[in-house]
């Protein structure tokens, strides 16, 4: 036997989380949207530094640039 | 042979469906003499041995989250397989045993804090399944116990697989359970206890959205949880869009979203209300410093003679008694019509008296046996008797302020302990004064002696002690 929903969910509940996940997930594109076109104008130059860089900081893409 | 059957019928335990334990239809929680058990139909059954392998259970009980659940293998003890099938009816697969929460509440018994306490560690259960690939099929408040004060959630046959895309069942029953009547009292200052007790489905997002104003309900998380979502209520059709919704997929990562996001609002609200006469009064006591150390000596020896199991006090204020009779007893509810005072015991004893459960209740009108067949939610007079009882400077606000016959306090009384101390408080007393002092004086048998004649009647007096420096006097009795 499936489970039984025997609780009243209710429409908008439901709905409510449907459109909170898109809306989240817009969120979500959006910001990857700005940031890829930010990076695309503004290309970061690493930082000059003499403190000691971490293994997860050499392993991003940028910190081998020099 | 005859002796025999009659030594087993005496012996064996009735078993008894708990009388709120009816709406889900994939088991039930059984009553067998003072063991709390809960039994599974196959499928269901099929669920639990998938948690307990997986270590979902062991995890979620090991961090204090949920009540633990013992197995009854159905070889080694079939006589209560078939005891629990007659009775209920019901295909039985699997039987667990749960330890007992020693003292039954809801949350119109709870204040504030209690109350959001309980609503982050829904919230806390919720997000600890969904990462492990299940999730909790609803989310009422009745699932929750406090064990002292400390909450722990007590329906593990909620606990279900997650399906992947399918939104939360219990997101609109958590906000009308939990986060409305918690919204209506951080945001109006309205106290949500008599709405839950009349109401016992909470109160749903279009009534609470009419009671908020403008600025209230432009608040990000009251504005989605609770305007948003009325509306949303309004205007589709259950049926229809419950389908229409179903097929739209709600990732997991939305929905751990959304429980973080509520949790966030829950811990940032906080509660509006009026200080109250109660809050300072442990403070500034009417009566010499004398009269109050001699009775806190008192009641801490005679609670200690005693070791009651559970001991209740009755009109405990910010508990000072409750907190001194801890020490001695094994469990205290702490119970006081005064929502703040409450509120204030629940804070003074989380992480220090593990044994005190504080309790929002109106003596002049204590919970009723109400829910289904005015069954399902008991009454407090149906969770006792107490072992040990405290009622102090109680009597003169019941029947002075409540014109209660000190008879009918005395029967009172006995309905809900075998034992305990009452202060009588004379009418010389500046207290009793105040009392009078906005009211006509009725009561010319509000006298000690006809006190003592009312707890006569009902219990033997075992001593009588007057507090030195005071007019007052402690009753020690016991039943008959």
């Amino acid at each position: 036997m499936p489970p039984i929903l025997y609780v009243d969910a209710t429409s908008g509940g439901m709905v409510l989380q449907v459109l909170l996940s898109g809306f989240v997930g817009g969120i979500v594109v959006m910001k990857l949207f700005w940031s890829n076109l930010v990076s695309a104008i503004f290309p970061q130059r690493k930082p000059e530094t003499d403190a000691p860089a971490t293994t997860d900081s050499m392993e991003e893409p940028g910190a081998t640039v020099s | 042979m005859t002796l025999a059957t009659d030594v087993r019928r005496e012996t064996a335990p009735e078993i008894r469906l708990d009388p709120g334990s009816f709406r889900d239809p994939s088991g039930g929680v059984i009553h067998c003499g003072g063991r709390i058990l809960r039994y599974y139909n196959h499928h269901a059954a099929e669920g639990f041995h998938r948690l307990s392998a997986e270590g979902v259970l062991r995890d979620l009980e090991a961090s204090g989250l949920i009540v633990g659940s013992q197995p009854i293998e159905p070889r080694s003890d079939p006589a209560l397989y078939a005891a629990v099938s007659a009775e209920t009816r019901a295909d039985v697969a699997l039987i667990v045993e749960h330890p007992r929460v020693p003292f039954i509440s809801y949350a119109y018994d709870w204040p504030f804090e209690m109350l959001r306490t309980a609503a982050v560690h829904q919230l806390d259960v919720l997000e600890v399944a969904l990462e492990r690939g299940y999730t909790v099929k609803d989310a009422t408040s009745y699932n929750l116990q406090f064990r002292g004060p400390e909450p722990v959630f007590i329906d593990v046959a909620s606990l279900e697989p997650h399906v992947e895309g399918k939104p939360w069942a219990g997101y609109a029953q958590f906000c009308r359970m939990f986060l409305n009547p918690l919204l209506l009292q951080a945001l109006r200052g309205v106290s949500y206890q008599p709405w839950l007790r009349h109401s016992v489905e909470g109160i749903d997002a279009a009534t609470l959205s009419r009671l908020l104003g403008l600025k209230n309900k432009m608040r990000p998380g009251v504005f989605v949880h609770v305007v948003l979502q009325a509306w949303l209520n309004r205007r589709f059709s259950a049926g229809l869009t419950l389908q229409r919704a179903a097929a739209r997929p709600v990732p997991m990562s939305a929905t751990l979203g959304l429980v973080r996001g509520m949790r966030k609002l829950l811990v940032a609200l906080n509660q509006r209300r009026d200080k109250t006469t109660w809050v300072d009064y442990e403070a500034h006591l009417p009566y010499a410093a004398e009269a109050r150390a001699a009775k806190e000596r008192y009641v801490e020896e005679a609670v200690q003679a005693v070791q009651p199991a559970m001991l209740w006090d009755l009109g405990c204020n910010q508990g000072l008694y409750s907190t001194i009779a801890a020490r001695h007893a094994g469990y205290v509810v702490a119970m006081d019509f005064d929502e703040a005072a409450v509120g204030g015991l629940y804070e003074k004893v989380r992480g220090s008296h593990d044994n005190v459960l504080p309790l929002v209740m109106d003596l002049m009108n204590p919970d009723p046996d109400q829910g289904w067949a005015q069954s399902e939610r008991r009454g407090l007079a149906a969770r006792g008797p107490a072992d040990f009882v405290l009622g102090l400077a109680l009597v003169h606000h019941l029947s002075i302020s409540g014109n209660v016959p000190l008879r009918k306090f005395g029967e009172w009384l006995s309905a809900i302990t075998h034992a305990g101390i009452v202060e009588f408080v004379p009418k010389s007393d500046p207290m009793v004064q105040r009392l009078l002092s906005t009211r006509p004086d009725v009561h010319t048998d509000y006298t000690a002696e006809a006190f003592e004649s009312a707890l006569s009647a009902r219990f033997r007096i075992a001593e009588r002690y007057p507090l030195p420096g005071s007019e007052r006097i402690l009753y020690r009795f016991i039943g008959r």
